[in-house]
């Protein structure tokens, strides 16, 4: 039986009395006191002690209570809703594109973190250039905006977008022009933005510059054969090479297209088949291809149209006047000359100058040597570099006038890269409205009305067309950092369409590019381009008068021939200066003179002494438009007597924290002559009292006759592989014990010295790598970079009597009554990391088993265990080990980039940033390493040759490079270490290194 | 009977010491100790005094420190870890040599003196038992224990002619150290 | 009685006339038992403030890194290694004079050894500093000993000389210490039956409740016996191990087979060098010229001179093998340290080191008081130069020219090194004036043997050769503690 009991509270309720059913409404059974408490005299009552107490009681508790908050815990918070396609701790790899080369993000947890080669790419499909493996880390640059700016003060887009589109209807109201000031656009659907911009508002024009441009070669090319572009160089096909000033290998053109082309006729695979090619390089200052020639002579500036005008005598047997008076030279040219006809179809001259009257000498000479179809493609031209110097002439000149109602700078600086920035600024002034998008407030930003910040290249959709028929996509890896947008989508907003520019791009590219093939977008996004494959080579019929040309040139030569010939050149790390604020390649010693964080004046050890010059000291150069600036001097061997080099792409003002005043600009240096602007000047030199040590690498440049480099002739080369590797010579190596096993895996690395160019993109790939801290330019002159790996530069000359000098003392003995010693350099480049050995000194001697040796032979480091000895360091016959003297990577001191939060986001987490105190050194990229093996295993398969890649190897466009397992004979590297040419360093030390080095050969040039 | 404890010939010279020692030993007198500022070579003899074992503790010592290190080279090296160390054997014999030697050195000295320590009542805070605060400076003393030896004038006469410069009755045995 | 009585023709080692036991006592307690003087405090405020420079400039480096100091990629030890080893050097002549002397009944060594003995740990104490100091992570200094420990079962490398080193250090410090304070047991018992109030009460918890009975006397001399029989392998052994930190390299200029007997005779030059800096001016500022005679400081003299001899030696040999050798890495290394940018270190090693202690020959210059001092001193500049040298230059320049380099040093390299000679100095200042600077015991064994008194005596009973005892007078007149009179009193 169900009870149905009920209970009172008293007999109120049971009777329901009115007054309990009136109070059972109110909260409180009987009214509180407030009225007399809140009233005149309840407030003027003094509190009772029991009250006191109890609040005091109360309070005392409560605010103890509070006090027992402890300080404020950060908790990390997992993904909530995780992205599907991301795994924490697996990497997820994107098709992207960089300045048109086809490349791979690798993303971990949704930041990009490393810039790898497109391997399925066209051309260019392994390596990147130092600029592109640091461009990640200009993602997460602190000095960029967070946001749009109107004058200065911070806004919202509506904003922005009210202003310019008044701006813009005031401008078409008014008919003032409007300009689009911007570097090189390649991109289709960019220019399609643009298009329809300037159909909305018909004033509108494209101004495309480029800070270094190649305006002479292409007008050149317009003249000669109507076509007025880049043609697509190929090296690979040339067997014979003669460039005058063209730093191909290193900042000229698609140098890293070139460098691939040019090493595959000279690596080890091509030299195993007896073929070589041959450089023969006539240049002023010693530059990366210069150091890579077979033969190099050192010319003037004012040389080096005499050198084309005799060159082309030579081969076509006329006898234009002005040619190269200087024995050296001839007798070079004399040779030069034979060689390029001998190779007939298979010889390529090339010219680095922008002057349109020798670019089209050397298109006559390339005529004559039936190069154009061959090793020039005009037909697949480049779409690199399509600035045009004269547009931005005019440019001003409307500005000035007043003519232009508003001018936009896109990817462009001119008023820190434009010679004349006084007049660029002073016709600025006469522009009404200016917007930048600068992604920070640099130079020109700062001149104008507004900074609409663009996205990096890694937050924006788009895409490239960097060669005739290749088009490569631009996805983005990670969202907008910061408050920014897309350039195009604002001409997009501005033009008045509501269309999203991923839209806009995937439909451009569904109409235009992907139309006609049964590729689709997703196609696209996977492997990153569309190839439409080469078209055939047309006939070209050459046009336009030599002699003009050669009267032009020695005029030309003849504005040189006063005070000091000055040549201005890209450094390979900083190229045009447009990555200022990028650490990694500030720190990234330059390939030749090893310099990092300046630039400088490079002169020859002789002519300096001439001006009484020496190491350290400092001029001032000043041109002939009263333009000075003050640097140290850099003795360099090989440049030219009575020449300078000098650096662009240094003394930025407002490129950020870590690039301001790093370096002069050399930039105002540049002249303007018949429509081009010209790297080519003159100063006076004068010596300033104060002194200024660079920040080397490197201080010693001679190898004192060690066989640490062995190098060959390509003549002997071929009757004996062998030949120079020490190989005939080799002693029976003796063990006091027994060798270690290494059953599964044996790491082993081969570096072909033939190969390696010396660019040093592997040196930055391994920074990001490994998390390498940039110390900045005091610590490095203390000797203390901390890079794991390094490329050892040694110089060797040519005695007067024909012998290799390669000994100091020797040097200095001959220097006195030889004045051509400095230019008879010969440069080889040695790529030096841990060399992993079998009988590692390093592992001896270390007291705390911080270092010992694997069973896949690699050389271990346990941070975790060093306390810093800094035994193993010393008793290391490479020096490869690095100590971290203090905790760079969160020292005020060092504050170069890695000091805040937001920078450490390009960490790799898959390494661990180094505490002070502790040693570090090459791992052979072991994390890499265990995630193939890792990658392997899951997929249930043995690993194959080429699952993994390190670093450095991958950067390495010339595959110089070559990394594997020795356990399995048929990996590259096996293969590749049989080769007759490898030696190991000081392997009489019998430390058993695992990294061995192929021969340098040169393909010398014999009378 | 007087409350004589012990009886303390004070001598300046060593030579004297020995002098007094044979004079009393010759008419049995049995001595208690001797006190010197210095060691007193033959003296043990004379007393009768056997030869210390201290050397042979020294040995046991050194021997276990040999063994020690070897043990712990050998365990840590070989047997608790092997590691490939610059392609080194793990037992590289040579390279136990050092560490061998210092532990046994090592082992032995500390061994042996904690023993000496031991033995003689050497410790940090012991109250000293000193029965004359000049042996420890100027003069060599010969105890003798007055309760044993009855003849006080005797053991007086013959300390005085063997050139004893001063001759002590002391009614307590220590110098007291409160 | 006159058993002991040695030959006459022995030079004395304690002079004075009537020096009776108790005069022993007063004149070494006198520093010990009385309030310092000037001189005393003069020394010690500079030490103490250089032992502040010592402690700042350390600590700046533990604060910021070894960053702090000069060093680099291509250089990873220059001062600091170079001041370690120099200091473990001078430690060396204490154990010598009182180990080795000992065993050859080298009764000179009684009135040297106690304040040799205390620089040595002093020194050793200041090298120890540098183990540490050196690290890059110097709060895990305690991780070079075999300590179980939360990484399981990871053990310490035993195949590294810095293990070696770090064994054979805290050994030698141990096993000085111990010598030395047994030594000092009877001395301390001295002063405490001389003191009063609260000294004695210290003194007496010191002295471990010493009296002097026979018993412990035999002991005591057995324990010494032994702790010198086993010192002096191990005294060898230490620098013989200092030395494997770059012998057991391959390092050009390090790799030398040479280095372990090298060093060693490198050790007791600086070492006896080191004792005479500092007796030199003991002995005149607490008066023990009766005790420290011109017999010790020539006889010092003649051991710096010897050693200086054989450590040149060692340069020479050095140079032939590496050009006998053949290995162009060792002849490049000499000729660098010889003409190379650190040519000056080179020659200053050679001047100080090898060139100076030749002096010596010339009895004038040995027995002269202010030049032996001032050589004493610029051996020891000498000593730290050839440490500079073996270390700096050897590195700088090794196999690869592209990582050549140089070392400049940072104020705080200065400031660590002059600072920890100014520890030193407080360290055996505040000795002098709480322990006794000369072993009384040892010194009272001299009194009726080998003193000027004791052959006095032997002279006036005649029946000696007369040839002998004019020998014996002329030998006396270097002395400078020993007056006209005194001799003339031989005479009559």
């Amino acid at each position: 039986m169900d009870s149905n009991k009920k209970y009172w509270k008293g007999i109120e309720e049971l009777e329901q009395t009115p007054a309990f059913v009136k109070n059972s409404k109110s909260e409180f059974a009987e009214s509180l006191p407030l009225e007399n408490v809140l009233n005149e005299a309840g407030l003027s009552t003094k509190t009772p002690r029991r009250d006191f107490l109890k609040a005091l009681g109360f309070g005392l508790g409560a605010v103890s209570l509070a006090a027992c908050q402890s300080t404020p815990v950060h908790k990390s918070i997992p993904y909530l809703i995780k992205p599907e396609e991301v795994t924490p701790g697996v990497p997820n790899y994107y098709a992207s594109s960089y300045k048109g080369q086809s490349v791979l993000v690798k993303t971990r947890e949704g930041r990009p973190i490393l810039i790898e080669a497109n391997p399925a790419a066209k051309g260019l499909n392994c390596g990147t250039d130092a600029a592109t493996q640091a461009s990640v880390l200009d993602l997460y640059d602190m000095s960029k905006l967070k946001g749009p700016k109107i004058k200065g003060k911070e806004v919202d887009w509506e904003e922005v977008d009210q202003q310019v589109i008044a701006a813009l209807n005031a401008a078409n109201a008014s008919g003032k022009g409007i300009r689009i000031i911007s570097s090189t656009i390649n991109s289709p659907s960019a220019l399609a933005v643009i298009a329809g911009f300037t159909e909305k508002y018909p004033t509108t024009k494209l101004v495309q510059v480029d800070a270094v441009s190649y305006a002479g070669l292409i007008k050149a090319n317009e003249a000669n054969f109507g076509k007025a572009v880049i043609p697509h160089y190929r090296f690979d096909k040339a067997e014979v090479i003669v460039s005058v000033d063209a730093d191909f290998l290193g900042t000229w053109l698609a140098s890293e297209e070139y460098t691939q082309q040019f090493i595959s006729n000279r690596d080890y695979k091509s030299l195993e088949k007896g073929k070589m090619s041959r450089l023969i390089q006539f240049e002023t200052g010693l530059s990366l291809t210069g150091s890579n020639a077979d033969a190099r002579i050192a010319v003037k500036l004012s040389e080096q149209g005499p050198v084309l005008i005799s060159l082309y005598n030579a081969i076509t047997g006329q006898t234009l006047p002005g040619g190269v008076k200087n024995a050296k030279v001839e007798k070079a040219i004399a040779l030069a000359s034979k060689e390029l006809l001998k190779a007939k179809g298979k010889a390529l001259v090339v010219a680095g100058t922008n002057d349109v009257a020798i670019q089209s000498l050397t298109n006559a000479i390339n005529v004559a040597l039936g190069s154009y179809g061959t090793t020039i493609d005009l037909d697949n031209e480049s779409y690199q570099y399509k600035g045009n110097d004269t547009d931005f002439a005019d440019f001003i000149k409307e500005a000035k006038a007043g003519s232009i109602g508003l001018a936009f700078f896109l990817d462009a600086n001119p008023a820190y890269e434009f010679y004349d920035n006084k007049g660029f600024k002073e016709a600025l002034t006469k522009v009404p409205f200016k917007l930048s998008f600068s992604d920070r407030e640099d130079e020109t930003a700062l001149l104008t009305d507004i900074i609409a910040p663009n996205h990096n290249y890694l937050e924006s959709w788009g895409d490239a067309n960097a060669l005739k028929g290749y088009y490569t996509i631009v996805q983005p890896t990670i969202n907008p950092v910061f408050n920014t947008r897309q350039a195009e989508q604002s001409f997009l907003v501005w033009t008045g369409s509501d269309v999203n520019y991923h839209d806009f791009v995937k439909s451009y590219w569904e109409q235009h590019i992907l139309a006609g093939t049964e590729r689709t977008w997703e196609d696209v996004l996977q492997n990153g381009f569309e190839y439409k494959g080469e078209l055939p080579a047309g006939v070209y019929t050459y046009a336009g008068d030599v002699t003009n040309y050669a009267a032009d040139v020695v005029n030309f030569s003849k504005t040189l021939a006063k005070d000091v010939e000055v040549q201005l050149y890209q450094s390979v790390a900083l190229r045009d200066g447009k990555q200022g604020n990028n650490a990694y390649l500030h720190e990234l010693p330059d390939p030749i003179s090893k310099v990092t964080w300046d630039n400088y004046v490079a002169i020859s050890p002789n002519y300096a002494k001439t001006l009484n010059l020496g190491e350290n000291s400092v001029v001032k150069v000043t041109d002939d438009n009263g333009y000075s600036i003050e640097l140290p001097v850099l003795l360099q061997p090989g440049q030219a007597q009575g020449t300078v080099s000098i650096a662009l792409g240094y003394g930025r003002t407002n490129a950020g924290k870590a690039g301001n005043g790093v370096g002069k600009n050399a930039y105002p240096f540049v002249k303007f002559a018949n429509g081009t602007l010209r790297f080519a000047t003159t100063a006076k030199l004068d010596k300033v009292a104060d002194t200024y040590e660079l920040a080397q690498t490197q201080t010693h440049h001679t190898i004192e006759g060690r066989n640490i480099i062995r190098e060959t002739t390509f003549k002997d080369y071929l009757k004996d592989p062998s030949h120079g590797s020490g190989k005939d010579k080799k002693h029976e190596g003796y063990d006091l014990w027994n060798k270690y096993e290494s059953p599964g895996h044996k790491w082993v690395m081969a570096v072909d010295l033939n190969a390696c160019t010396g660019c040093g993109s592997c040196i930055v790939a391994c920074n990001i790598e490994n998390n390498i801290p940039v110390v900045g330019r005091d610590e490095v002159r203390r000797r203390r970079e901390m890079h794991w790996m390094r490329v050892d530069r040694y110089y060797s000359f040519e005695s007067k009597d024909g012998e290799q000098v390669t000994e100091e003392k020797e040097l200095n003995r001959l220097q006195g009554e030889d004045e051509t010693l400095w230019d008879n350099v010969s440069v080889v480049h040695q790529p030096m990391m841990c060399q992993h050995c079998d009988h590692a000194p390093c592992e001896t001697v270390c007291p705390v088993l911080a270092t010992v040796h694997s069973s896949e032979g690699l050389n271990h480091m346990a941070y975790n265990r060093c306390f810093g000895t800094r035994y193993c360091a010393n008793n290391c016959p490479y020096k490869v080990r690095r100590f971290n003297w203090f905790n760079y990577w969160n020292d005020s001191r060092f504050d170069n980039y890695l000091n805040n939060e937001f920078t450490q986001l390009v960490l790799n987490p898959d390494v661990t940033s180094r505490s002070r105190g502790v040693m570090e050194k090459c791992s052979m990229c072991i994390q890499r390493i265990q995630a193939g093996k890792l990658k392997a295993k899951l997929e249930k398969r043995p690993l194959k040759d080429g699952d993994i890649t390190l670093a450095c190897g991958n950067a390495c466009s010339a595959n110089a490079i070559i990394f594997g397992d020795l356990n399995d004979p048929n990996s590259e590297v096996s293969k590749a270490l049989k080769s007759e040419r490898v030696y190991y360093v000081l392997e009489e030390l019998n430390v058993q290194p695992n990294i061995g080095y192929m021969t340098k050969v040169r393909n010398s040039l014999e009378a | 009977m007087s409350d004589t404890k012990y009886i303390l010939g004070h001598f300046e010279h060593p030579d004297d010491l020995m002098d007094g020692i044979d004079k009393l030993q010759k008419s049995n007198v049995s001595i208690y100790d001797v006190y010197t500022p210095m060691p007193i070579h033959g003296i043990e003899a004379k007393l009768g005094i056997p030869r210390s074992r201290l050397p042979i503790v020294a040995f046991l010592c050194g021997i276990t420190g040999t063994i020690s290190g070897i043990s712990l080279l050998y365990y840590t090296l070989h047997k608790d870890w092997p590691m490939n160390i610059g392609g080194k054997p793990t037992l590289p014999m040579p390279d136990f040599v050092p560490i061998t030697f210092e532990l046994t050195i090592l082992f032995c000295a500390l061994g042996m003196v904690a023993t000496f320590y031991f033995r003689s009542h050497l410790f940090p805070g012991r109250a000293p038992r000193v029965m004359d605060l000049r042996a420890t400076n100027d003069r060599f003393v010969v105890a003798i224990d007055a309760r044993v030896n009855t003849d006080h004038e005797k053991i007086d006469s013959l300390l005085k002619d063997a050139g004893a410069v001063e001759v002590l009755h002391n009614k307590r045995k220590y110098v007291s150290y409160e | 009685m006159s058993s002991h009585n040695e030959s006459i023709i022995r030079e004395p080692l304690v002079t004075g006339k009537n020096i009776t036991y108790a005069k022993v006592t007063d004149d070494i307690l006198v520093p010990v038992e009385n309030k310092p003087n000037r001189a005393w405090w003069i020394g010690f405020t500079m030490a103490a403030l250089g032992a502040m420079l010592w402690v700042f400039s350390v600590s700046y480096t533990f604060w910021t890194g070894i960053g702090a100091w000069g060093l680099n990629k291509t250089v990873g030890w220059a001062w600091d290694i170079t001041d370690f080893v120099w200091w473990v050097g001078i430690g060396h002549a204490g154990t010598l004079i009182s180990a080795v002397l000992l065993l050859f009944r080298q009764n000179w060594r009684n009135s040297i050894n106690r304040s040799a003995e205390a620089m040595t740990i002093f020194a050793v104490i200041c090298a120890a500093t540098y183990v540490v100091a050196h690290m890059g992570r110097p709060w895990l200094a305690y991780w070079i000993f075999p300590l179980p420990n939360q990484f399981g079962s990871l053990w310490v490398n035993f195949n590294s000389p810095l293990v070696w080193d770090a064994f054979a250090i805290s050994t030698y410090f141990t096993v000085s210490l111990v010598f030395w304070y047994t030594g000092l047991l009877p001395d301390i018992a001295t002063v405490r039956d001389r003191a009063t109030g609260l000294r004695r009460r210290i003194y007496s918890v010191l002295s471990f409740g010493w009296t002097g009975n026979v018993k412990t006397w035999q002991r005591f001399e057995i324990v010494s016996l032994i702790l010198a029989g086993i010192s002096t392998p191990l005294v060898l052994s230490v620098h013989t191990i200092v030395s494997m930190d770059f012998a057991t390299s391959l390092i050009p200029g390090w790799h030398t087979t040479i280095f372990p007997p090298y060093f060693v005779a490198g050790a007791i030059f600086s070492g006896f060098a080191m004792v005479q800096t500092l007796l030199l001016i003991a002995r005149k500022v607490l008066n023990f010229e009766n005790y420290i005679t011109m017999f010790h400081i020539e006889s010092m003299n003649k051991i710096i001179m010897t050693t200086g001899s054989i450590v040149g030696v060692a340069y020479l040999t050095e140079l032939f093998i590496a050009w006998y050798s053949g290995s162009e890495y060792e002849m490049a290394a000499f000729a660098n340290r010889i003409a190379g940018p650190y040519w000056w270190a080179y020659w200053s090693m050679m001047t100080c080191n090898v060139i100076s202690p030749q002096l010596f020959w010339f009895k004038k210059i040995r027995t002269s008081i202010p030049i032996s001092w001032v050589l004493s001193i610029v051996v020891n500049i000498g000593m730290w130069f050839e440490r500079f040298v073996i270390i700096v230059t050897s590195l700088h320049r090794d196999f690869l020219p592209s990582s050549w380099a140089m070392f400049y040093p940072t104020w705080t390299d200065v400031g660590v090194f002059v600072g920890s000679i100014g520890l030193f100095f407080t360290l055996f200042l505040l000795f002098l004036r709480v322990l006794p600077g000369i072993a009384i015991a040892e010194v009272k064994l001299l009194l009726h043997s080998a003193s000027y008194q004791q052959k006095l005596k032997l002279v006036k009973e005649g029946h000696l050769n007369p040839e002998q005892v004019k020998f014996y007078q002329e030998s006396l007149t270097k002395y400078d503690s020993v007056s006209e009179e005194e001799i003339k009193e031989l005479a009559k």
